[in-house]
Formats: structure tokens, C-alpha cells, sequence
């Protein structure tokens, strides 16, 4: 399904990396914006595209939090817990959340709206706590700013103005007093968006 | 070439190729750095951490690029961090330190680490015993943990990775050998790990999971219990085991395997290390195909036909019974009147014996190996005659070498081989695949040509063309005849064999070039290849006379015979036209006669009848009794089954009462592999031997004895009747002094029989191999045990018992290689070449389209994978057809369809792949219930499809 709906795209990844392998990463961000998460028969899928060993597309996805390896609601939030945000409070941050929502970690709130998932290291230590929302970075969070956070992400959906879970067009964030996300600057390096080669 | 490199690893000064690593390089010395995730045959990944050192180098000054002195020794300069010691190459002057506290702090924390989340149920482990996690853990480890007991991580108990290997995530220390192994020597990238951080484990996403031949060899590469095999899993512990050297008959690589005893349970199969023949692997049929051995089903007793039943006899009421029937038919038919047939995994002493049977006692050379199928494949004797040179060994190949595979899959036909050439190519060797139809090996060739079918021979001969032109005949050594004939079938445009294989010009000349350019070179060709006549394989042999390729060691051609005793069973002169050591029939009988037999009688001299010619032979009524031993053309080739209703007298000799036994007047009971003495002889010319592992059941005998049983009957009985005197048996005399008398044909038979039987022994029989068939001087048990020097000669290096895998060592021997006679000077050849004799897929007869591809399977319908878990690893018979003539014929994945040919017709299950080129199917030659000769025309069959009444499986 991938191959017919997307095909130029496809066409367009593979021709760009001397290797199939180097278009898994691409190839996974596509699948998992189309189906929201990457379930047995989408990883399957995927190998079959890039005709690779299904065996060495689930080992990536397994790997990388920012695969989603089963279904998941409208909102991924991942909370970052490794040393230096736990020293910023990251700890607190989670805390808040499950008390909002009433879930635990790995689990997903009734409406299907929020799931919630503890994380390594996400690279962007500098403003910690950090958390990744849908791929989309969120920085400096604090507990206090949580409720106003969740509520702008649901006013969002409802809006249907959900992020794409594509990390190649994902943005950065920080927190207004209120909660409500502020678009910044990216921070992090941005993937070039794809060039098709000279071929 | 690799410089040397000197060096001091703990005060010891040594000096070892550049390259080598500071774990391989402190071996040399005996010096033991403990690795878990280093393996000899893997690359180096750095995973475990346990093989930490402390290493400097000297310093150097940078005015004058020397090194810096300090008392005339130079200044070493420590790295301020150990260094993982099967990452770090060997540099001039390095000092490695092994045993420092600094190291010996780094040991015990990594073994305190790895143990913190091991479940420590080595009571229950399968791999307790035989553990490297629990040897350096006595060697290296702390004595104690730091760590909490309740805080280990923990996983639902083993769960399948595939239905052979069994994965216990507690276990696993993560090293990634089995992950390594799978892609980097099997090519069979079916592992790897999922998550990570303490949830990081193996899994298997194929489908099936863990779908590869050699997914046993994991479990002996594991340093810990975390893969496990089905079939031995909870059976045994390992210091109750006894273990046997062995072989596996299965195929022509021979790998050396140990059958583990327990009392006489085979418990398990394990390879035995042997670098001229498997390395340290064995594939999975290797390992779990050897349970027919204790199958309930095994015959016990001899058996006769009374009636419409078979009963039990005894040996000397079957052995009577024969002699009579056989002798009757003899002297009122004359002994060309009876013929055999005997199996490829018999031991030479079964083949010889049996041979010498029919010629020397029965006056007949009817004998032979194959079924008698349309399809046969022609002898092969270039394989022999060029064969690889002695000390070949594919394990050992890389750089310099060029390996040619025609028409041959090898993951099927001879699967280690598989290894070593993916191994070859890691280490910088060429690997040219040419076949008709895509194989695995593609992925790892250097260079791939796609033929059309029945094109391979102009293949050859367009290499053969650049060959000539590139270097004329200035690589030619041996002395050779029909140079001439060959440049004149030579002499076409280049763009005629273009166009006839369908190999671009420019891949036609990289190949011919690389084969010729290499400093060693090896032409591999399998069942496809052969199937396409003599004329390839004699094209084969001279481009690799031409190219120099042959005569000395890792050169020269590598046929992929069918069995595990393929080359022994023409060695052993079980065929109409030869006898043994491939002498004419005529030099043969004379040489018989210089052995003290009489003058042969004319049944001797004259080419006998092919399996094929025998059906024909009984159907004509000029073949009256039949000996079939190890071999069941009942099921293999049903059209048999009138002849073997028909004829007169028939002896069966199997382990098993198979649907041809069921037929005979008396069934012998043969002992397995297991259970005997014997030597075979594998694709490289090795003979090597097995020992017995336990008590055949019941009454069995070895073949060899049950042939030596008829033989002595038959002689008792000739001379009863001409009452001539001395009926006891003598003991054998000695062969030496040339003075026995042996009997020399039919005639003589009456008048001689002579002590020449009563062998005790099988390895009485070896010498008298050893004697008697050219080729096989001097190799005798004692030299192939190398019962007096054990250890001395033969000795392996030892690498996976060292390096913590559970290959066996060698203590054996490691089997004895006859010279092929390329590399015997004076040895004549002939590169004249064949008639063609194959139909190519495009034109032919407009009622029947489609030309037949056959396909080995290692899996298929070999009664031998009786009782083994394999069995379910074995297709349902099928078609492989091209999506295009899938579609004309409107036949789609799963269809039953009819394949019809002038012979008879198969029903067959259709697979749609565009593999199979268009006008082709793709037929796999022997599964279960299916056997492709009930359509087989020739070597070359053509059929038609049609899809049976549409229904869908
Ligand atoms: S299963 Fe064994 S070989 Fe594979 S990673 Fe784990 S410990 Fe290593
Ligand atoms: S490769 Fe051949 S000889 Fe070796 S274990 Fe497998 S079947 Fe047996
Ligand atoms: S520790 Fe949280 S982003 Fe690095
Ligand atoms: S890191 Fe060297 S053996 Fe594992």
C-alpha cells in the first residue's frame, strides 16, 4: 500500500542513498505518519519496500523511541528521564502527568487522546526537562505548566491540528506560562528536506 | 603479503603477521586473554569488554621519526585506558600487558556485570558443563557480587526463535556472535537485536523464523545457555556424554561430526573441527537429520518371502537361499545374468566388496549407483581426473583466488560449502556464479551471469575462447591431446555465444579474466550443471588445463556429486564400465588375474548393464536376479516396480523395509553408519573414516559382512557341488605375497573359491582397498586414525574449543586425500570436445512448452530425515513456474496443476516466481510422494502445464 500511494517519494528516497539501508530511517518516518505507529505488518511492509530483511527493520525500530512499535493515542508524550533532566525535575514533570491523566507509563488515557512513555536521553539536555510530544520537541517543561500543555494539545486535536509523527519535519517548542506551546527556532539540526539525485 | 610484526605481550617477545589481533597474536605464546563476543571466524566488535589489556607504544620523537631511548630501550608509552584486546591490532613494539591489576579489576567488574543479570540456573541449563560463562567466571571472576540478587532482570523462560533454537533472553550476555555468524558466514541475515539498554534481545523476524540451514551452528558459538536446540534441549548432561568421532554421509563435504553417546542413544550431533573439510561447522541436516539411526522401524532380522509374507530367518537360511537362487540363475543364464545396485552412502568396504562380488564371483559387470531414471546423471570422471589438487582446502581461501560455481546451489547441495565461500570472499577471494536461475551465492559473488538453460556449455567454451586469447596456451602443463578440435568448436563470433546464453560479451571476458588472472583458481559444478551432459564438464577440465588451474593445491574442479560416498562409489568401481580406481573393464580383470585369480571370464571384460539397461534387462528376461543394496527405486523411481515384480530373484539389503524391500525374496538387515567401521570418500578425494557408536539392533550386520555372507555361500555352495575338498572356512590369508588365489569370473568361481573372503574386519577390507584400487595406496585405518602419533599428525588448531564454542577437537585424524591424477606428472588428457547433447528452452515440440529445470533440495523426500524435526522443514511437492507463463496458463500461486510429459504426468502444487526464466519450470528432483522421473524424458525433459480444474489450495 505504501509502494502505490507514496511511490515517487519511495522512488525518490531510494534513489538518494547509495545503500537501501540508509533510506530505512526516511522509509520508517513515512510508514509511521501514515499508519501511526509501526505495527508487525507495517515493519513488514517497509522491509518489503527497501527489500531488506524484516529481521534488520524491527532491530531499528526497536531501538529508537521515536518508532512507536504499537498503536498509540493522538498525543505521544515522551518524557525524557535519564540524569540530567531527572536532576531538573523530571521526575516531577512525570509525576504531573500521570496525576492529570490518570494513566501510567507505556499506557494510554480512555479517549485514546494521550499516551505517556519514559525515555532516554533525548539530546537536548541544554534545556532540560525536555520531552517530545509527537516527535516535536518541547522544552524546559515544568509540572506547573503541564495541565496548560495538555489542554492546548487536546484544543489541537480538536482543531485536528495534530503534529506529523515524522521526525524529519518535526519542530521545537517551549512552554508558555500558561502551558500553551510556542513555536521556536529549531535548535537541533534539521534533515534537509529529500534532493532527488542527479540520477 | 602481510609483513611480520614484532612485538612483547607480558614480557614475552613474539612476531606475527600484521593484521593479527592481540588476543589471536598472545595465543601464539599461550598466553589466554578470555573474550566472549571475540570469535576467530567473526569480526571483531568490541561488544563484551572482557578482553581488557593494558597496552602501550613506543614513543616516538618527532624530530627524527625514531623511536625515543631511554637506556637503549625505547619509551613506551602506556594509553591511559585499557584496551579491548580483540580490537586492537598488533603494532611494532607494542607491549601488551595481560594480568595487571588495572586489567584484572576490569575482568572481575565485567564478569560481575554480566552475571548481574544472569539467571545463574546453570542446574538446569543445557549448556552447564561445556559454559564459558562459568569458566571464566572460575578464571576471571570475583567471587562475589555487589550487586542484588532480586534485582535481576528477568524474561518469560526460553522462547522459540525458529522450531530448532530455542532463545533464553535471561542467559544471553548479548555478544552477538549468533547475530555475526547468521550474517556474516551464513548469509542468512535472520537475527538481531531488539530494544536495548536490559530489555535488549535476540529475535528472528523471517518467515519462518530463523529460516537457515546452519542455525544449529548458534547454539555451539553461544558462550552461554541462551540458544538451545530443540533436539537436544533437557536430554542429557554433557559430562555423561561419550562421544564418537564421526561423519555425515548426508553429502559430498563430509563434515567431521561426534555422535555424544549416552549408553547407545545418540543424544547429539556435534560438529568435529577439520580445516581441510567443514572448519568447525556442520548444517542443520548434519545435526538433526542423523535420528533414522534409532528409528523403531530399523529391520532386525533377515527376512524371506513365504508366500505373500516376509518371515524372519536366520542369516544361514538367507544366506543359503541366496547362493542357491543366484547360483541357479548363474549357471542356466550365465552370471550376466544378475546385476546391483548399490547406494552413495555406503562405505567403500560395502562398495568394494560388493563389487568384487559381482565380478570376481558372479562374472558380471552389471552393476551400478544410480536409479536408472531417464534423468541419471552421467558419471562423472573429469571430477576426479582434475579434480582439486591435494592440500585444497576451501576453508583457507581469500585473496588470489578466483572460485568458479556453474550451474550448482551449493546452500542445497553441499551447504558448507556455502560458508567457506562466503568466507572466501570476506577475505578478498573472487567468486564467479553462473547458473540459470538466481541462488543465494548471487548475494556474495563478485560477479553473477545468468544463462540461458542449456546454454552452460556455450558458456564455457565462450571462456574458454578469452582463455585462448588472452594467454594462448602458455598455461598449459599437462600433456594434453585435441588441442585442434577444440579451437574448432571454438570458432564462433563471440557475439554467437552472446546471443545464445544471453551473457553480456563484457561478462563473459571479466570471468574468463579473473579465472585466468588468479593465482589459484576452482571450478565448482553441481546437479544443474551436470544435468546438462559430459560435453560441460569436459569443457570445464580443459579451461581449467588451459588456464593452469589444475594439479597442484586449490585448484582444479569440484563436482557436486549427490551423497555423502558419491565419489567413493565410482572410486570403488560400482558401474558398468569401470572398475575400481576408474581402470577399463579390460585392465581391471587382468589386474584381478595378476592377483593370483584365473583368466576372466567374458562377462568380466564386456561393459556391463546401467541401472537403466537392468529395468529394461528384467522386463527383456535377460536379467534374471537383482541385489539391491542401501537403495529404494521403488519410491524413487516407481516405473520400476514392474520390473522388480518381474524378476526372478530379488535380495534387498536397507536398514529399513522400504517399498522396494517389501518387494524382495529376502531382505537383509543392514547396520547404520553408526554402528560400524567404514571410510568414505567426499568430494575432495578425503577418505575418512567412522567409528561405531553403538550396537546395531538386533541381528544387523554391516553391508560389507552381508555381501562377504553371500559371496562365502555362493563359493560353499559351487564347490559342494563339485565336490571338491576343504569345506571349512580358512581365516584370510594375507594379500601380500600375491599368492592368493582369488576367483577370476564365473567359470574360475567353480573351480576357485580360495580363502579370498573371510574378511574379520572392515579394515581388513581397507587394505586390501588400499592394495588393490589405484589411487587408494597406503590409506589404511591405522594411518587414518593415526592411532600411533595421536595428535602429532592431523592436529587442528583447535580455534572453537579455545575461543569457547563447542566444536569438538580433533583428536582424530583428519582424513586422507589421494592425489587426483592431474598432479601426477605423465597423466595424459584429452580437451576434445563433446557433442552437445541438450535441448535449449526456446523451440522443440509445440505440444510440450516448457523445458524442466530440476532442483536439488537438501530438505526433500531422503528417507534418511526419518524421525528428524526437519521433516517438517520439507516442502509439499511443487512447480515453480515464471509469472508471465503463470499467466498465460491462468495459473496462480497455490493452483493444482498437471505437468505432463511423453513419460507420465505429476500433480503438483504451482508456485509463480519470477525465478524461474519464462518457458521454463522449476522442479525440485525428489520430495515426497513426487518424484520428478515418473516425467523425466532425459537429462532433458520437456513438459505441459495445465492448471487442474481450477480449484484453489
Ligand atoms: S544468544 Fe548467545 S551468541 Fe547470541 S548474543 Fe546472546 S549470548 Fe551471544
Ligand atoms: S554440509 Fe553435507 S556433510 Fe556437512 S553436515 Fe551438512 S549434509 Fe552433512
Ligand atoms: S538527559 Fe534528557 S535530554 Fe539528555
Ligand atoms: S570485547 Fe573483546 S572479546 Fe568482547
Amino acid at each position: 500500500m505504501l509502494r502505490e500511494k507514496y511511490a515517487s517519494e519511495i522512488d525518490t528516497l531510494r534513489s538518494r542513498f547509495a545503500h537501501r539501508r540508509s533510506a530505512v530511517l526516511p522509509m520508517l518516518y513515512l510508514a509511521q505518519d501514515e499508519y501511526g505507529s509501526l505495527g508487525e505488518e507495517v515493519v513488514r511492509e517497509v522491509a518489503d519496500v527497501l527489500d531488506l530483511p524484516p529481521t534488520d527493520i524491527f532491530e531499528v525500530v526497536g531501538f529508537y523511541t521515536l518508532f512507536y512499535d504499537r498503536p498509540v493515542g493522538t498525543w505521544m508524550i515522551q518524557v525524557c528521564d535519564d540524569a540530567p533532566c531527572c536532576y531538573c525535575g523530571a521526575e516531577e514533570v512525570m509525576a504531573a502527568l500521570k496525576e492529570q491523566l490518570g494513566i501510567c507509563e507505556n499506557e494510554t488515557t480512555e479517549d485514546g487522546m494521550f499516551t505517556i512513555q519514559r525515555v532516554k536521553c533525548l539530546a537536548a539536555c541544554g534545556n532540560a526537562p525536555a520531552i517530545q510530544v509527537n516527535l516535536a520537541y518541547l522544552y524546559d517543561v515544568t509540572p506547573e505548566k503541564i495541565d496548560g500543555m495538555l489542554r492546548d494539545l487536546r484544543s489541537r486535536a480538536e482543531r485536528g491540528e495534530t503534529f506529523r509523527l515524522s521526525g524529519r519535519d518535526a519542530d521545537d517548542y517551549t512552554l508558555a506560562p500558561d502551558g500553551s506551546l510556542q513555536r521556536i527556532e529549531r535548535r537541533l539540526g534539521k534533515t534537509p528536506e529529500p534532493q532527488p539525485s542527479a540520477a | 603479503m602481510a609483513e611480520d610484526i614484532t612485538l612483547i605481550i607480558d614480557g614475552v617477545k613474539l612476531t606475527v603477521p600484521e593484521g593479527t589481533n592481540v588476543v589471536d597474536a598472545a595465543r601464539t605464546v599461550g598466553i589466554e586473554i578470555p573474550v566472549f563476543c571475540y570469535h576467530p571466524r567473526l569480526r571483531s566488535v568490541g561488544m563484551c569488554r572482557m578482553c581488557m589489556v593494558a597496552v602501550g607504544i613506543p614513543r616516538i620523537d618527532r624530530d627524527t621519526g625514531q623511536c625515543l631511548l631511554e637506556n637503549n630501550r625505547p619509551v613506551i608509552s602506556m594509553f591511559p585506558r585499557l584496551q579491548t584486546a580483540c580490537t586492537t591490532l598488533v603494532s611494532p613494539g607494542m607491549v601488551v600487558m595481560t594480568s595487571t591489576d588495572e586489567v584484572k579489576r576490569a575482568q572481575r567488574g565485567i564478569l560481575e556485570f554480566l552475571l548481574t543479570s544472569h539467571p545463574l540456573d546453570c542446574p538446569v541449563c543445557d549448556k552447564g558443563g561445556e559454559c564459558p560463562l562459568q569458566n571464566l567466571t572460575m578464571g576471571w571472576g570475583p567471587g562475589t557480587s555487589r550487586f542484588e540478587y532480586h534485582n535481576k532482570m528477568h524474561f518469560e523462560k526460553p522462547v522459540p526463535l525458529g522450531d530448532l533454537i530455542l532463545l533464553d533472553r535471561e542467559r544471553c550476555i548479548l555478544c552477538g556472535r549468533c547475530v555475526r555468524f547468521q550474517d556474516e558466514l551464513a548469509d542468512d541475515p535472520v537475527l538481531g537485536f531488539d530494544l536495548r539498554g536490559r530489555d535488549w534481545h535476540i529475535i528472528s523476524k523471517s518467515d519462518p523464523p530463523f529460516d537457515s540451514k546452519f542455525s544449529g551452528n548458534t547454539t555451539d558459538i553461544c558462550p552461554v545457555g541462551a540458544l538451545t536446540t530443540t533436539d537436544f534441549r533437557f536430554r542429557s548432561r554433557v559430562w555423561e556424554l561419550r562421544s564418537v568421532p564421526s561423519l555425515c554421509i548426508h553429502c559430498p563435504v563430509g563434515c567431521n561430526v561426534n555422535l555424544d553417546m549416552r549408553h547407545r542413544e545418540v543424544m547429539r550431533v556435534m560438529p568435529r573441527e577439520n580445516l581441510a573439510v567443514n572448519d568447525i561447522w556442520i548444517c542443520d541436516k548434519g545435526r538433526f537429520g542423523q535420528h533414522f539411526v534409532e528409528s523403531s522401524e530399523r529391520l532386525t532380522t533377515p527376512l524371506m518371502r513365504r508366500g505373500d509374507q516376509l518371515v524372519q530367518v536366520s542369516w544361514e537360511q538367507a544366506f543359503e537361499t541366496i547362493a542357491e537362487r543366484f547360483v541357479a540363475i548363474q549357471r542356466k543364464h550365465g552370471g550376466t545374468a544378475l546385476a546391483g545396485i548399490a547406494g552413495e552412502r555406503l562405505s567403500n568396504e560395502d562398495l568394494y566388496l560388493f563389487q568384487r562380488l559381482f565380478r570376481e564371483v558372479f562374472g558380471s559387470n552389471n552393476l551400478d549407483h544410480r536409479i536408472g531414471t531417464p534423468g541419471d546423471l552421467p558419471d562423472d570422471d573429469i571430477g576426479v581426473m582434475l579434480g582439486v589438487g591435494s592440500g585444497t582446502s576451501l576453508v583457507t581461501l581469500g585473496k588470489g583466488t578466483t572460485v568458479l560455481v556453474i550451474g550448482a546451489n551449493p546452500e542445497e547441495e553441499a551447504p558448507v560449502y556455502l560458508l567457506h565461500l562466503h568466507q572466501m570472499v570476506k577475505h578478498g577471494g573472487e567468486l564467479v556464479v553462473a547458473n540459470v536461475r538466481p541462488t543465494k551465492l548471487d548475494h556474495s559473488a563478485t560477479l553473477s551471469l545468468r544463462y540461458r538453460p542449456g546454454t552452460a556449455t556455450q558458456l564455457v567454451r565462450g571462456l574458454l575462447r578469452v582463455v585462448l586469447e588472452e594467454a594462448g596456451t602458455k598455461h598449459l602443463s599437462q600433456k594434453t591431446t585435441g588441442l585442434a578440435e577444440l579451437r574448432a568448436a571454438l570458432n564462433h563470433p563471440m557475439a554467437s555465444v552472446v546471443s545464445a546464453t544471453g551473457v553480456s560479451e563484457d561478462d563473459i571476458r571479466a570471468a574468463a579474466h579473473t579465472f585466468l588472472q588468479a593465482e589459484n583458481a576452482v571450478i565448482i559444478y553441481g546437479a544443474e550443471a551436470m544435468a546438462e551432459g559430459t560435453a560441460l564438464s569436459q569443457d570445464l577440465g580443459s579451461l581449467a588445463l588451459i588456464a593452469g588451474k589444475t594439479g597442484k593445491a586449490n585448484n582444479g574442479l569440484l563436482a557436486l556429486l549427490p551423497w555423502g560416498n558419491s565419489r567413493g562409489v565410482l572410486d570403488m568401481g560400482v558401474r558398468p564400465d569401470r572398475g575400481p580406481g576408474y581402470a577399463p573393464l579390460a585392465s581391471a580383470a587382468k589386474e584381478r588375474e595378476g592377483a593370483g585369480g584365473r583368466k576372466a571370464a567374458e562377462g568380466a571384460v564386456q561393459r556391463g548393464l546401467s541401472a537403466r539397461e537392468m529395468w529394461n534387462g528384467v522386463v527383456e528376461g535377460r536379467i534374471r536376479g537383482m541385489y539391491l543394496m542401501g537403495i529404494d527405486p521403488a519410491s524413487a523411481y516407481p516405473a520400476t516396480r514392474t520390473a522388480l515384480e518381474k524378476v526372478d530373484f530379488l535380495v534387498v539389503q536397507d536398514m529399513f523395509l522400504t517399498p522396494t524391500a517389501q518387494m524382495a525374496d529376502v531382505v537383509l538387515p543392514a547396520a547404520a553408519f553408526a554402528e560400524r567401521e567404514g571410510t568414505y570418500t567426499n568430494a575432495e578425494r578425503r577418505v575418512q573414516r567412522v567409528r561405531p557408536a553403538r550396537p546395531a539392533p538386533g541381528d544387523c550386520r554391516p553391508d560389507w559382512a552381508m555381501v562377504q555372507g553371500i559371496a562365502e555361500a555362493v563359493l560353499a555352495l559351487l564347490k559342494g557341488t563339485d565336490e571338491e575338498q576343504g569345506t571349512a572356512k580358512e581365516p584370510r590369508k594375507k594379500l601380500k605375497g600375491k599368492k592368493r588365489e582369488a576367483p577370476g569370473g564365473a567359470e574360475t568361481a567353480t573351480e576357485s573359491p580360495g580363502p579370498s573372503w573371510g574378511y574379520l574386519t572392515a579394515s581388513e577390507v581397507a587394505s586390501e582397498i588400499a592394495e588393490r584400487v589405484p589411487g587408494y595406496q597406503g590409506i589404511a585405518y591405522t594411518r587414518l586414525a593415526n592411532a600411533a602419533s595421536r595428535g602429532g599428525w592431523g592436529r587442528q588448531p583447535n580455534e572453537s574449543f579455545y575461543y569457547g564454542g563447542t566444536c569438538y577437537r580433533n583428536s582424530e585424524g583428519v582424513g586422507i586425500q589421494y592425489p587426483a591424477p592431474a598432479e601426477l606428472s605423465g597423466a595424459g588428457f584429452s580437451l576434445k570436445p563433446r557433442e552437445v547433447e541438450t535441448t535449449s528452452a526456446s523451440g522443440g515440440d509445440t505440444r510440450y512448452p516448457f523445458l524442466v529445470v530440476t532442483q536439488r533440495l537438501l530438505y526433500d523426500g531422503d528417507p534418511f530425515l526419518r524421525d528428524s524435526q526437519l521433516l517438517a522443514h520439507v516442502p509439499a511437492p511443487y512447480v515453480a513456474i515464471n509469472p508471465s507463463d503463470a499467466r498465460s496458463l491462468g495459473v496462480q500461486a497455490g493452483d493444482r496443476v498437471r505437468v505432463a510429459s511423453v513419460a507420465g504426468v505429476l500433480e503438483l502444487a504451482a508456485r509463480v516466481s519470477d525465478e524461474v526464466p519464462a518457458g521454463c519450470v522449476l522442479i525440485p528432483s525428489n520430495l515426497p510422494g513426487a518424484p520428478l522421473s515418473m516425467v523425466q524424458t532425459g537429462l532433458q525433459t520437456r513438459v505441459a502445464v495445465s492448471k487442474v480444474g481450477g480449484r484453489r489450495e
